[in-house]
């Protein structure tokens, strides 16, 4: 996907969207209507704007930032949205360690030894700063009754 | 008078001085790690000071925010990579002087000048913050809607290399900034029926999501790991500070700078590397030298290193005294103090003196602290470079989840701080720049609150925004913010 086109779509959704807030907004009670209805006007605008000047954008043709690795976004991603979806079922201290084995050993190329034991070190470390030290509430899962 | 002792005694006892060396130390090293920001510094460390004291929070706060600018001096000279954007002028200079030998001797001269500059602006912010603050206190809601729209202005245009960018960036973020329960007639707005949020897009979270978790995806990306290359430089060699004399040459350079520094930090979006570029051309254009500079000139690493550090106390005026954040990191700044249920305005300096005077105390002793700690051991600061992005991302990332959790123990935040940090990610790499949109976040309400009330005084008379004089003159300010940068445009392409 070129610069121009990606700029092109992301107005097209921000345009989408705010026409969308738009009509929810005209719902809303009294004088509470115009604030969002004005701000979401205005990135209206904006964004058309934006449309028909990403032709004319020379900056964005030059563009040469470095591409995504989609293969490392996409594992990064999925491993990210696994710790938020069992750090409260399992406990963060299981699925810290483990999402930090996962991390380092599939996108940082460490051997297993090595990755194994920054986790278990960096799991440790955090649980003495926020459990012990700053005690700060955290979610315990299945260890509640042995941290807490 | 007894808030100032108070808050200078605060600074002086041992838990705050524990705090302060570890604020400071921990900022020279975020600082002085490439791909680590100052704002991404200060909002991984708010977590950590939920538990603490308002004042404990606060200085450790201040502490790593002002060390880690200069934290960004120490590769920028060893490595000719900035740890920060604020040291970029410094490495154009820096290096030269490292790869010719001068290493310590560069990194001597910009720790004295980032301590030069750093108290400087602690000055700057003593004398003007509490005058300020008490002009502050006769702003209706006529003044503080102008004042959000001139905050908005100013940091659209500076901070964003594509203005249009910059501009739905603010757009986006004052119009999440109207998700809520609606403050004047109790009504839900874009809630989704969600409890979570009727107090709105709770901040920090957002904040948290935009700035570390979006970091932790960068540096897990890059299949290099984001290991530094030590090339020779990395030593440090030569002797270890600058010659008297040198020292006294780029004395004035380092005023000046320092006075540079602090004017652009109170302007809304100037941040630190613009402040570091102005004041290293106004110091080569001064110069007997002027030849030298880019080659390994002692007074381009004083002038953008003193500028720099100037700007964190200007940066404070406008946050501190009337709650418009000039950065990103002021406005994570401003996440930090309302978690402590402080309001930045000018009833801090009322309400909050104490807690005040202890931060602005304590910012003069972290410019110390980090002038001692630079100038016996800054040169061993560059081996932290060594640890791999890899391996930094991930710790970032945990850290951003437990910081987000702790906030209101729920999973809610976390789950809005993921997506703020994809969003952040592709902002970033797509060139939309997310200090407008943080901003726009924080000023959103501000803007909002006041335009309806004033319209509420006024009967919807618009004219009541021209008829009080504090208010024709953030006019006359807002309408400066427009017209000159159209002006530099317009001239820059003639």
């Amino acid at each position: 996907m070129t610069p121009i086109l990606r700029d092109r779509l992301i107005a097209s959704t921000l345009i989408l969207f705010s026409l969308i807030a738009i009509w929810v907004a005209l719902g809303f009670r009294g004088d509470g209507t115009v604030f969002p209805v004005v701000m979401a006007a205005c990135l209206t605008a904006a964004c058309l704007f934006k449309l028909v000047a990403a032709g004319k954008d020379s900056d964005a043709e030059k563009e040469t930032l470095e591409a995504i690795d989609w293969h490392r976004f996409l594992i990064w991603a999925v491993l990210a949205i696994l710790f938020y979806f069992l750090a409260e079922p399992l406990g963060v201290y299981i699925v810290i360690p483990a999402f930090m084995f996962a991390v380092l050993r599939f996108l940082a190329h460490l051997k297993v030894s090595t990755a194994a034991l920054i986790a278990i070190l960096f799991t440790a470390a955090v649980f003495i700063v926020f459990e012990l030290l700053l005690e700060v509430p955290t979610p315990a899962g299945l260890l509640d009754g042995i941290i807490r | 008078m007894d808030a100032v002792l108070v808050g200078l005694t605060n600074v002086f006892t041992l838990q705050a001085m524990t705090v302060l060396l570890i604020g400071t130390l921990a900022g020279m090293i975020i600082g002085a790690l490439p791909g680590l920001s100052s704002t991404m510094g200060v909002a991984l460390v708010i977590p950590i000071t939920f538990s603490m004291s308002p004042e404990s929070s606060l200085i450790l706060l201040g502490a790593v925010y002002v060390s880690s600018v200069y934290g960004g001096s120490v590769t920028a000279i060893l490595l000719r990579t900035p740890g920060t954007d604020a040291s970029i002028a410094t490495a154009l200079d820096g290096y030269p002087l490292a790869a010719a030998g001068r290493g310590a001797e560069a990194l001597g001269m910009a720790t004295i000048a980032s301590l030069v500059g750093g108290v400087f602006s602690v000055v700057v912010l003593i004398a003007i913050a509490p005058p300020l603050s008490k002009v502050a206190l006769a702003f209706g809601p006529q003044e503080y809607t102008i004042l959000a729209i001139f905050g908005m202005v100013t940091i659209v245009g500076v901070v964003s290399e594509n203005p249009l960018n910059g501009i739905i960036a603010a757009f986006a973020g004052l119009f999440l900034a109207t998700v809520g329960l609606d403050n004047f007639t109790g009504g839900q707005r874009y809630t989704l029926g969600m409890r979570e949020l009727f107090d709105g897009v709770p901040l920090l979270p957002a904040l948290i999501g935009l700035f570390s978790v979006s970091q932790a995806i960068s540096l897990s990306l890059p299949r290099s790991g984001g290991i530094l290359e030590d090339d020779g430089a990395l030593a440090a060699k030569g002797r270890d500070l600058p010659a008297w004399l040198d020292l006294r040459r780029c004395f004035r350079t380092m005023m000046k700078s320092s006075v540079i520094g602090s004017i652009v930090g109170i302007l809304p979006g100037a941040g630190t590397s613009i402040a570091a570029f102005i004041s290293y051309n106004e110091a080569r254009r001064t110069s007997k030298n002027p030849e030298n500079f880019g080659k390994g000139e002692l007074e381009g690493v004083a002038a953008s290193e003193s500028a720099n550090n100037a700007v964190t106390g200007g940066t404070l005026i406008p946050t501190l005294t009337l709650g418009i954040p000039g950065n990103a990191v002021t406005a994570v700044f401003i996440g930090g103090l309302t978690i402590h249920g402080m309001i930045p305005g000018p009833k801090l300096f009322t309400d909050f003196a104490d807690v005040t005077y202890t931060l602005i105390f304590s910012l003069f002793v972290a410019n110390i602290l980090f002038g001692v700690i630079g100038l016996f051991a800054g040169k061993y600061i560059v081996h932290v470079t060594r640890v791999p992005g890899g391996i930094l991302g991930p710790m970032i990332m945990t850290f951003s989840v437990i910081g987000t959790y702790a906030l209101r123990n729920n999973m809610f935040d976390v789950g809005l701080a993921l997506a703020f940090g994809f969003i952040g990610f592709f902002m970033e790499r797509w060139r939309y720049p997310a200090a407008p949109f943080v901003i726009a976040l924080i000023l959103g309400p501000i803007l909002e609150v006041n335009f309806r009330r004033s319209m509420q005084i006024s009967n919807w008379d618009m004219t009541t925004f021209f008829t009080r004089p504090l208010s024709l003159v953030l006019i006359a300010l807002v309408a400066a913010a427009i017209i000159y940068p159209v002006m530099q445009r317009q001239k820059s392409r003639a």
